[in-house]
């Protein structure tokens, strides 16, 4: 029944009606309603009752009422401002979102190895060939590069340092005085082309052989290149970067005599790496754009001269990991080293 | 916006407005349902405790327990269930060992519990034949009060003074009337 009547007889009529000011009439229709609502009978005998008038104490029981009710809406409406949502706390909020938002992005997200290539590749260098040296005697006379047929549109170039006068055989002999106090460190050998191609190719390996040669020629090289490098000091300065990580990575490399090694030598693996077709079998897509990935495998020699136990030191990416594993696998054959010690391969694509 | 609002509830039902502070938990709306109620509910307190003091407490605390209880109970119809609520409230402030001494519940008062089943049973009032009949069956002095209540439709007090009887007796005599009416009525024409 949707239809509700407001009830009739309230505190003023039940007073009246204690007072006998309804008429006959009224007071008979309240007493007859009464006798079929049990509210209305109880508080009609309660109002009867009652000897004092009750119209003051219907006027206070009201006041209190919306005290009441405007006391908990006041409460309702000012504990949202004091304990949720102050200005102090949204701001603490919004600071608080915007700095874990921050970190994740730097941790999840930011390579700091992919930012470091991502800001090499663009620089306008003219270098299409780098070749790093790390002497293994400052007494021996330097080793002829193992580099690959370059093509005929690449030109060579030397790294440099920017703080110096552009000249490469002032790295060269800084580079021996690094590494002269270690007559037995090993060659590192480190070719790399230009970036911008779609076929770029680093490759760097590690060598036992002591012997270096051909470095006049090398100077030769580099003084050639001297004005064209003079014009491109800011890509230099970013490569010097990769040169002290190949630095420190000849150190790490010194300890790494007895190692397996190449039976053909290392000239001939890496011309191997070069000329097979395996560059274009691990040439970066066209949909990957990044210019150069490099990839560290670790290895055991087995008794056949096979690589065997083949593990990924530093990742490239799954790509490139399965890339540089197959050059490994499908290589010639290495000599074994001190048993129990692991070869190591470094390919950058 | 409150005035607004208030204009707005008023026009609603007691259902409606049950159902608007179950879904809302707003405190005016259930003010605004209260109130409606309020002042019958402080008769029933002053007539069980018979204390106005005490009867303006109990009427502020019988709507804090509506604001818990009617957000849980299912209430179909809110007068009669609002009415439970108030005396029972009211007796059990009674039967605290605290206030047992010092209200005593008059026995005049308890008249009315026996008759609240009664609301049904009156519907058969149109069945003025059966009605005349019965009447017939009543003792005198029911017969005289009833006639003058339902039929000359007099008030207590005026039947009171016509008869000479107490106003209680009067009240009395029409409500053990209206049961044995029932009774015959309902042998006369059984319910289905």
């Amino acid at each position: 029944m949707k239809s509700n009547p407001l009830p009739a007889f309230d505190g003023a009529y039940l007073e009246r009606y204690r007072r006998g000011e309804l008429s006959p009439a009224e007071a008979h229709a309240l007493e007859k309603a009464a006798l079929e609502d049990t509210l209305l009978a109880d508080a009609l005998d309660g109002f009867r009752l009652a000897s004092l008038d009750t119209t003051a104490d219907l006027s206070m029981l009201r006041s209190r009422l919306n005290d009441r009710i405007e006391t908990n809406q006041a409460v309702v409406r000012q504990l949202p401002k004091t304990r949720f949502f102050s200005p102090f706390m949204r701001v603490a909020a919004m600071l608080l979102l915007l700095i874990g938002a921050g970190w994740f992005s730097y941790v999840y997200w930011i390579d700091p190895r992919e930012s470091t290539l991502a800001s090499n590749a663009p620089a306008p260098s003219p270098v299409s060939e780098q070749r790093t040296f790390a002497e293994s005697s400052p007494t021996q006379p330097p080793t002829p590069l193992a580099l690959p047929p370059a093509p005929v549109q690449q030109s060579e170039s030397v790294q440099y340092r920017p703080d110096r006068t552009i000249r490469p055989v002032e790295v060269q002999l800084e580079t021996r005085e690094m590494s002269s106090d270690k007559p037995e460190e090993d060659l590192i050998v480190k070719a790399e082309e230009p970036p911008a191609s779609s076929e770029t190719k680093q490759i760097e390996v590690v060598s036992a052989d002591n012997t270096v040669k051909d470095l006049d020629k090398v100077n030769a090289e580099v003084a050639q290149k001297e004005l064209d490098l003079a014009t491109s000091r800011q890509a230099t300065a970013m490569t010097l970067t990769a040169k002290e990580k190949s630095l420190k990575r000849s150190k790490m490399d010194i300890q790494r005599a007895d190692k397996p090694e190449p039976v053909a030598g290392w000239a001939a693996y890496e011309d191997y790496l070069y000329g097979n077709g395996s560059r274009k079998s691990v040439a970066p897509t066209a949909s990957n754009t990044v210019t150069r990935w490099e990839v560290l495998l670790s290895f055991e020699v087995d008794d056949k001269g096979r690589p065997t136990e083949i593990r990924v030191e530093e990742s490239g990416g799954t790509y490139y990991d399965g890339a540089a594993k197959k050059l490994l696998v499908e290589g010639p054959d290495w000599k074994p080293g001190k048993p129990g010690s692991r070869g190591q391969l470094r390919v950058h694509f | 916006m409150a005035f607004l609002k208030h204009i707005r509830n008023s026009q609603l039902t007691d259902a409606d407005l049950v159902v608007l502070y179950k879904e809302s938990g707003d405190l005016a709306v259930l003010g605004e349902l209260y109130q409606r109620h309020m002042d019958l509910i402080y008769g029933v307190c002053l007539k069980y405790l018979k204390d106005p003091e005490q009867s303006k407490d109990s009427v502020m605390a019988i709507f804090e327990e509506l604001t818990l209880k009617l957000r849980k109970h299912e209430v179909a119809h809110f007068r009669a269930w609002l009415h439970q609520v108030a005396r029972n409230h009211c007796l059990m402030y009674l039967r605290s060992p605290r206030n047992k001494n010092s209200l005593p519940l008059p026995e005049e008062l308890m008249h009315s519990v026996e008759n609240e089943h009664l609301n049904a049973v009156m519907e058969k009032e149109q069945h003025l034949q059966d009605m005349s009949k019965c009447l017939e069956q009543l003792n005198p002095e029911q017969k005289l009060v009833v006639e003058s209540f339902y039929l000359k439709e007099r008030p207590y007090q005026e039947i009171a003074e016509q008869t000479g009887l107490d106003w209680n007796r009067v009240r009395s005599l029409i409500q053990n009337g209206r049961r044995n009416l029932r009774i015959c009525m309902d042998k006369l024409t059984p319910i289905d």
